[in-house]
């Protein structure tokens, strides 16, 4: 799930600036899940925007809709009929969905309400973390299900490093050491032989920017498009 | 004055209830009449005895409480508070404080003040809410949208929850709107979170004019003058649609009926399908 956290109110209210009617579009996946920007949070937003318009005395109209995703093209159909009668959308998905919405509305301004942080996992009511930095060539199998390329800070393949200390990180203290976890973890898995293979330089290149996929079943589909 | 929770209605207003049967004998018997008024008479003047919340132990907030502080003392800086916050009407400025209660608790506790006669403010409007745990922060954003002075959502004691952790829920939704009215530009003091056991009427009554209070002090809510003014809405969204699915190629369903030669018919929505 991606986790995303709301930007400042001051922030998001400069953006606002000068538009009439604005319209507060929400995503109902992953934004939703960790509460930044689901259907409740587009209505708190779009609530605190109203009263901060009412108090300093401007006549704004701020509006709220969720859609289902705003990674989708299909969930922005509904929206075409009345996205004309404002003068800015603001978004609340992630900096995917927001990028969708402005490439499908591009004739009005788009604007992020959210700071997308991480691709993770919740941790617990309110608590998420990150797991996962899409490097597009998972080794997951070799390191007992950690994942260092995301929890080691220096991205070691073959750690741990000399600054682990009590299981925890040399650059950050108040971190765990993933290479201990990992080690533990093949211990109580009893595959320890996995740490005596080296792991060879990783091919960055499958993981260029701005990444692009098609699934192999159309593949032959969009070769076959004029 | 309130009505459902009896205490400070039918206290103050002196009951209406004795005047009517009272009212047809009235003419016929000289000595009943004068025992009628003068038993009218003390009952009104134990009723607005009773009506000023400003004399009522209750009035006082705890901190006074503990100071020691006579009475009279809140009763004064009460008027001064009122008196300094004139409303563009040219009425003075009397406090709206929402009470979200619990059912099981405060609610209770509030129905326990009026079955005591004890006398609160009659500014604070009490919703009854199942658990304080269903209670968001944009409903008391809301709230303070619609024109309150003060809102305060009154739950059970730790560990005393009906639904076992409701009321934490509640402690924690308090503190995030307390945030949210904070970014806004309203005080967060505006809202509280107070824990009220259903034994607890003298409480309840203490804390509604607690709140009532904070909200003289604090003055009116800026938004209160904007509160019926709407600026925007939850747009009304049809449920997604999807793609009506291609007709199948390669096969298509074979009810259960059809498949074994000789079954009995099967009857479904569409109609009765014969055995094959």
């Amino acid at each position: 799930m991606i986790v995303a956290k709301r930007k400042p109110l001051e922030q998001i209210e400069g953006f606002l600036e000068g538009a009439e009617r604005v319209l507060v579009v929400g995503c109902g996946t992953c934004v939703a899940v960790c509460m930044a920007g689901g259907e409740k949070e587009v209505e708190i937003l779009a609530e605190q925007l109203r009263m901060r318009a009412k108090l300093a005395g401007r006549r704004q109209q701020i509006d709220e809709v969720t859609v289902t995703r705003q990674c989708d093209r299909e969930y922005f159909a509904p929206l075409a009929a009345c996205v004309d009668q404002y003068d800015l959308l603001l978004s609340t998905a992630c900096g995917a969905g927001v990028q969708f919405l402005a490439e499908r509305f591009d004739h009005k301004p788009v604007l992020p309400a959210l700071n997308t942080l991480f691709i993770g996992v919740a941790e617990g009511p309110g608590v998420w973390s990150q797991r996962c930095t899409a490097c597009a060539d998972c080794i997951l199998d070799q390191t007992g299900g950690i994942c260092p390329m995301t929890m080691c800070a220096k991205n070691l393949l073959n750690g741990p490093c000399g600054g682990t200390n009590h299981g925890k990180c040399e650059v950050d203290g108040t971190k765990d050491c993933a290479w201990t976890l990992i080690y533990r973890r093949l211990e109580k898995l009893g595959r320890l032989d996995l740490l005596k293979k080296i792991q060879l330089p990783k091919d960055y290149s499958v993981a260029t920017k701005p990444a692009r996929f098609t699934h192999e079943a159309f593949q032959k589909a969009e070769n076959q498009e004029p | 004055m309130l009505g459902p929770l009896g205490g400070p209605c039918s206290a103050a207003q002196g009951c209406d209830a004795p005047k009517t049967r009272s009212s047809q004998r009235e003419d016929q018997n000289p000595l009943r009449n004068k025992t009628v008024a003068l038993k009218r008479e003390r009952e009104y003047s134990k009723a607005e005895e009773y009506s000023q919340p400003a004399f009522s132990i209750f009035n006082r907030t705890t901190d006074e409480l503990e100071e020691g502080r006579p009475v009279n003392d809140t009763q004064a800086s009460h008027a001064a508070h009122g008196a300094g916050h004139e409303l563009e009407t040219g009425k003075a400025y009397e406090p709206k404080v929402v009470a979200y209660c619990c059912t099981y608790c405060a609610y209770t506790a509030a129905d326990l003040a009026g079955s005591m006669r004890l006398s609160y403010s009659p500014q604070v409007r009490i919703i009854k809410t199942l658990c304080t745990g269903k209670i968001d922060a944009l409903l008391l954003l809301k709230a303070f949208e619609e024109g309150a002075d003060a809102v305060f959502v009154a739950g059970c004691n730790i560990g005393d929850c009906h639904f076992l952790e409701g009321n934490l829920r509640a402690i924690q939704v308090v503190a995030h709107a307390k945030h949210l009215l904070a970014e806004i530009g309203l005080e967060p003091e505006r809202l509280e979170f107070f824990h009220i056991p259903a034994s607890a009427g003298p409480l309840f009554a203490q804390r509604a004019n607690q709140m009532v209070e904070r909200a003289m002090a604090l003055g009116p809510n800026p938004l209160r003058f904007s509160a019926h003014e709407k600026y925007g809405k939850k747009l009304q969204r049809e449920p997604d649609s999807h793609p009506a699915l291609p007709p199948a190629r390669f096969g298509r369903l074979v009810t259960e009926a059809e498949r074994e030669k000789g079954a009995t018919p099967v009857r479904t929505p569409e109609g009765t399908i014969p055995g094959a």
